[in-house]
């Protein structure tokens, strides 16, 4: 229950790309990259910036995936309102209980994620 | 009344005479409608006959030999029998005394069934426990008379015994704290006068109490080297650290009173012996029949519903058939965790208590907090870690007792003696948990207990955590991802899963370790303060 709880947060927030420490694409995983010697096309330059990763998602792209879990409606009793638990202006997601996390990544992020390509 | 009828054998006239003479006694004082219970040896004081079938009984059973004072059958000290007027029997009375509860509970408690077989029995159970026995006797005839004492004159609804029991139970349920009770029972006795309750709480644990199975305190070393136990039971310091078992006595400022204080020890490790609770399980009418249940069930070979069903388990039958052999040899389960019994999550305090569960009992059985055994109760302030070791060797002298030596158990269900063994199956614990009982560091690099030396862990420098990119072993051999070097860390993977390791190999790597147990000395509050003002007074110096 709370490991999945935990892997839902960081995926989800790995995705936005917030900038809370819960995101998993940060600078220090960057530079253990580059000390890894492995994948130099995600190193960090000498000022500490970094390119984007490949599931990094842009402005747009979150607005899309955070449109389609706006619209995502569940049966009664299913999970909590997912769509009240998204702030598409702030491009963020919050207040999620962990059965709602399990919801997330067993069946919604699946769809969600496809939804960018 | 002459009773030395009982010692004879039964074919002279006396004994049957003297028969004749109790079954008088009984059907005046405790007769109703015309039965009694029937004190032979099969019908062990539970079964309510008539006096033709009594008179049967006794004569092809021999009379208990130790009933000499016939208190179930209403004889009371000084009293003069004949004159006693006889009690109307009543529908309430008889319900309530053929089937009292109480009265099956405080058999079951003391194996009361016991004590009316053949003396065989004792020669079989060898002359501690017949010694032990005999002690036990006091008790049990106590808490009988105190069942069979009504809790006020013409009371047919309660007995004292009963009544406090009820008490006490309601005391547990609602969690009522003991002043409460006792200030209730004050209360109760003051307004109900010719009520025969207990005038403090205290009073009444004294009578539940003989209910119960007992504890033993031992004492600890409060650094945690080592328990006051067997050899070292009269030590006054420890073996290691020297420290003293009594609390250090704090600076009186009354000089005279300081000297008449109490000592209070320094560590106190609770121990609930096992075997008396195995052998109670076995005693006990409700349970002594589940205890074979893990043989006897139903079984279904597709559904996984019981530990009995799983592979640890039919292996460790295949392993030692011989245990195997008797289902009413006890399978333990081991659980222990940390908790805070204060309550309070700012106070850093943590007790272990260790919990042992018996797999013999079905399934809704043996997960109920009624069935688990609390073994001990390893007391706080720090968590054991590893010296854990040190507060379970009572547990694991007696559990190796029962492994190789069994003790002889009195089965209530199959009504026999036998040789009862016991073994622990497996541990219950959180992963940390796992780390204190195991003995393997669960926290750097080598945390799996499983891959045991065999992993490559990689420290992240920058993010500071350990990461484990051995995961694409357990692929296929063939998988496309053992090849992928840029993907993950840069190698071809063409290593196997690490082999399970054995409880052998754990064996060999742990034989020569020398381990030392014990921890540094907990510094008080007030020393901790004192060496602030030592450090800032160097700073200062300097």
């Amino acid at each position: 229950m709370h490991i999945e709880k935990n892997v839902c947060d960081n995926v989800v927030s790995t995705l936005l790309n917030d900038s809370s420490n819960k995101c998993k694409d940060n600078l220090k995983a960057r530079k253990d990259l580059q000390l890894w010697g492995n994948r130099p096309d995600l190193w960090p330059n000498e000022n500490g910036r970094y390119l984007p990763a490949i599931y990094t998602l842009t402005n747009a792209n979150k607005d899309i995936f955070l449109k389609t879990l706006k619209n995502i409606t569940v049966p009664d009793g299913y999970s909590s309102n997912i769509s009240r638990c998204i702030d598409v202006k702030q491009r963020k997601l919050g207040g999620l209980k962990s059965q709602d996390s399990h919801v997330l990544m067993e069946q919604i992020l699946t769809f969600c994620v496809l939804d960018k390509e | 009344m002459d009773k030395s009828w009982i010692d004879m054998s039964r074919n002279p006239p006396q004994y049957m005479d003297g028969l004749n003479k109790f079954l008088d006694f009984a059907f005046v004082n405790s007769g109703v409608r015309g039965k009694i219970v029937c004190p032979c040896q099969k019908c062990n004081f539970n079964k309510w006959q008539d006096r033709e079938l009594v008179y049967e009984h006794l004569i092809l059973k021999p009379f208990p030999k130790g009933y000499t004072m016939w208190f179930l059958h209403r004889e009371r000290k000084g009293v003069n029998v004949t004159n006693e007027t006889c009690v109307m029997p009543q529908e309430d009375n008889e319900i309530n005394s053929a089937n009292n509860p109480m009265f099956d509970m405080v058999n079951d408690a003391f194996g009361y069934h016991q004590y009316s077989n053949d003396t065989v029995d004792d020669k079989e159970m060898g002359p501690e426990s017949s010694h032990a026995r005999n002690d036990d006797i006091g008790d049990f005839v106590e808490l009988m008379q105190d069942g069979q004492e009504s809790l006020y004159e013409r009371c047919d609804k309660y007995s004292k015994l009963s009544f406090l029991i009820k008490l006490y139970h309601i005391k547990c349920l609602c969690k009522i704290s003991d002043k409460g009770m006792s200030m209730i029972l004050e209360l109760l006795a003051d307004a109900f006068e010719h009520a025969k309750i207990p005038r403090s709480f205290y009073e009444t644990k004294k009578i539940i109490n003989k209910l119960g199975l007992h504890y033993t305190k031992i004492d600890a070393c409060p650094n945690d080297c080592m328990l006051y136990f067997g050899e070292d039971a009269n030590r006054e310091f420890c073996k290691k650290c020297k420290t003293s078992n009594w609390k250090a006595k704090r600076k009186c400022t009354i000089g005279a009173t300081s000297n008449k204080r109490k000592k209070i020890l320094a560590k106190v490790l609770r121990y609930f012996p096992l075997k008396p609770r195995l052998q109670r399980m076995f005693m006990s009418s409700k349970i002594a029949e589940h205890m074979r249940w893990h043989s006897s069930g139903s079984t279904n070979e597709v559904i996984l519903r019981h530990p009995r069903d799983s592979k640890a388990w039919k292996t460790f039958d295949f392993k030692h058939p011989q245990f195997a052999s008797d289902p009413r040899n006890v399978r333990l389960g081991l659980a222990t965790d940390g908790f805070n019994p204060y309550g309070n999550l700012s106070t850093s305090y943590s007790i272990w208590p260790v919990v042992l569960i018996p797999y013999n009992l079905p399934p809704w059985m043996c997960m109920k907090q009624s069935s688990f055994i609390l073994s001990m109760i390893i007391p706080g302030k720090r968590a054991p870690r590893n010296d854990i070791d040190v507060y379970l060797q009572p547990l694991i002298e007696e559990l190796k007792e029962l492994w190789n030596t069994s003790i002889k158990t009195f089965d209530l269900y199959g009504s026999e003696v036998f040789d009862m063994y016991a073994a622990i199956l497996w541990t219950i614990s959180d992963f940390p948990g796992l780390g204190t009982l195991y003995g393997w560091n669960t926290h750097t690099g080598l945390a799996c207990p499983r891959c045991n030396f065999d992993t490559t862990p990689k420290k992240l420098i920058k993010g500071g955590k350990f990461c484990f990119m051995s995961h694409r072993r357990w692929l296929d051999g063939r998988h496309k991802f053992r090849l992928a070097r840029i993907r993950f860390d840069g190698t071809i993977e063409n290593r196997n899963p690490p082999l399970a390791i054995s409880g052998y190999d754990v064996l060999q790597q742990v034989q020569n370790l020398n381990v030392e147990f014990g921890k540094e000395p907990l510094l008080e509050e007030r020393a901790k303060r004192q060496q602030g003002v030592n450090h800032a007074k160097l700073d200062t110096q300097q």
